[in-house]
């Protein structure tokens, strides 16, 4: 039983519900004797298990309100059981620096720096249309948001153009999930000439030899519109 | 082999009696048992030893009812000694805290009720998982991806409060 398949089919959980098969306990414990990142695994999913089962005999609790309204609707729109069944396709909704990070605006602050115009732009795949455009303009900050499906601990991201044998125009190792749980991919505005890209994800894990693996996880398509 | 395979064993056997004060006691008398054993007949597969370990705690647990008498003669004194002795922890208290704060964190910073709902039905009433992404309408990366995120919040969230803990004591110290 290696570590993949005791993530992919929860086993750490499962033993602690005791709904494991004979031979999956019997694999399970032989390996907790002796592997300490395991032990570690049980260790917090018991802890959780046993926070969660106080937490909800509590009085009721309040979620964070969510500052720009998105969250919910990205995660609604994304996972939504219509989602196999709808048209894909790429939406980009281009949200000004002024409302996240610069509340007064751009341009030169009190402290006498310039501040770079930012545009965060969430990038969200559902299958059906073509691709909505992602305006680059020169001289601004671009963020795009992406939102993976994996689970792994960090992940790769690539943009090459959208055609057969382009080589990576842009790419970052280990990235971590931030803003909403996605991935905030963060390049100068003139980067990217007009035209139709991919955003690639994969997932990045180590292999026993400490050798890096990656899993290809999404590939996202997006076009480029040059500002007017 | 002890300071290798305590805190597994140990873990083990909480499991299978639900009591990890009374597994400490247990796992003295897994190891007592394993080295007697494995000074008069070797191991044919040495690489089996992590299985063979599990089925002596296992057959311990089992027992556990019972009431027997072992004569420590012979006895490496100095292996067992080596069992790590788990006393409460000064600030138990206080990490039993923490790791309530920290689940009351993650609740909150779950804006889609869905999967708070997730949450709730694994872990606290132990639903399958299958049935709960049938009733919720989710397929299964997506459960797999809140269960990994909650965790991954979760142990940043103790590892920060243990980074405070430890600070505070040796403040107080």
């Amino acid at each position: 039983m290696n570590e993949k398949y005791i993530e992919l089919h929860l086993v750490v959980d499962r033993y602690l519900q005791d709904t494991l098969s004979a031979g999956e306990v019997a694999e399970f414990e032989e390996r907790l004797t002796w592997d300490q990142e395991l032990i570690d695994e049980l260790d917090l999913a018991e802890r959780l298990r046993d926070g969660l089962r106080e937490a909800t005999g509590e009085v009721s609790y309040t979620v964070a309100a969510d500052r720009t309204g998105i969250g919910n609707w990205l995660s609604n729109l994304f996972f939504a059981p219509q989602y196999a069944a709808a048209a894909s396709f790429v939406l980009a909704v281009s949200l000004t620096a002024g409302v996240l990070l610069n509340p007064f605006g751009a341009g030169r602050g009190t402290d006498g720096f310039q501040a770079t115009p930012t545009e965060i732009v969430p990038l969200v795949v559902v299958r059906g249309a073509t691709a909505s455009p992602v305006v680059f303009s020169p001289g601004t900050q671009l963020v795009l948001l992406v939102d993976v499906t994996g689970s792994h601990a960090s992940y790769r991201v690539t943009i090459r153009a959208d055609q057969p044998g382009a080589s990576p125009l842009w790419t970052h190792d280990d990235m971590l999930p931030t803003y909403l749980e996605s991935l905030a991919v963060s390049m100068p505005g003139g980067l990217l000439e007009a035209g139709p890209y991919v955003l690639t994800v994969e997932g990045v894990s180590t292999s026993d030899d400490g050798e890096k693996i990656y899993e290809h996880i999404q590939n996202t398509p997006f076009e480029s519109v040059p500002a007017e | 082999m002890v300071g290798r395979y305590s805190r597994g064993l140990g873990y083990l056997l909480a499991h299978q009696i639900g009591d990890h004060e009374r597994a400490r006691d247990l796992l003295q008398e897994t190891f007592y048992i394993a080295i007697e054993k494995l000074r008069k007949t070797e191991l044919k597969k040495p690489e089996r030893l992590a299985g063979y370990l599990r089925g002596i705690a296992l057959r311990v647990a089992l027992n556990a009812g019972r009431r027997r008498k072992r004569e420590p003669a012979g006895l490496d004194i100095s292996a067992i000694a080596a069992i790590p002795h788990n006393e409460p922890r000064q600030f138990q208290h206080v990490a039993s805290k923490e790791t309530l704060s920290a689940v009351r964190k993650i609740l909150q910073s779950m804006p889609v009720k869905r999967d708070r709902e997730l949450l709730t039905r694994f872990y606290i009433y132990d639903q399958d998982k299958q049935e709960i992404c049938r009733e919720l309408g989710l397929n299964s990366l997506h459960f797999n991806r809140v269960l990994f995120r909650a965790k991954n919040r979760f142990r940043k969230l103790l590892e920060k409060s243990t980074e405070v803990s430890d600070f505070m004591s040796s403040n107080n110290d």
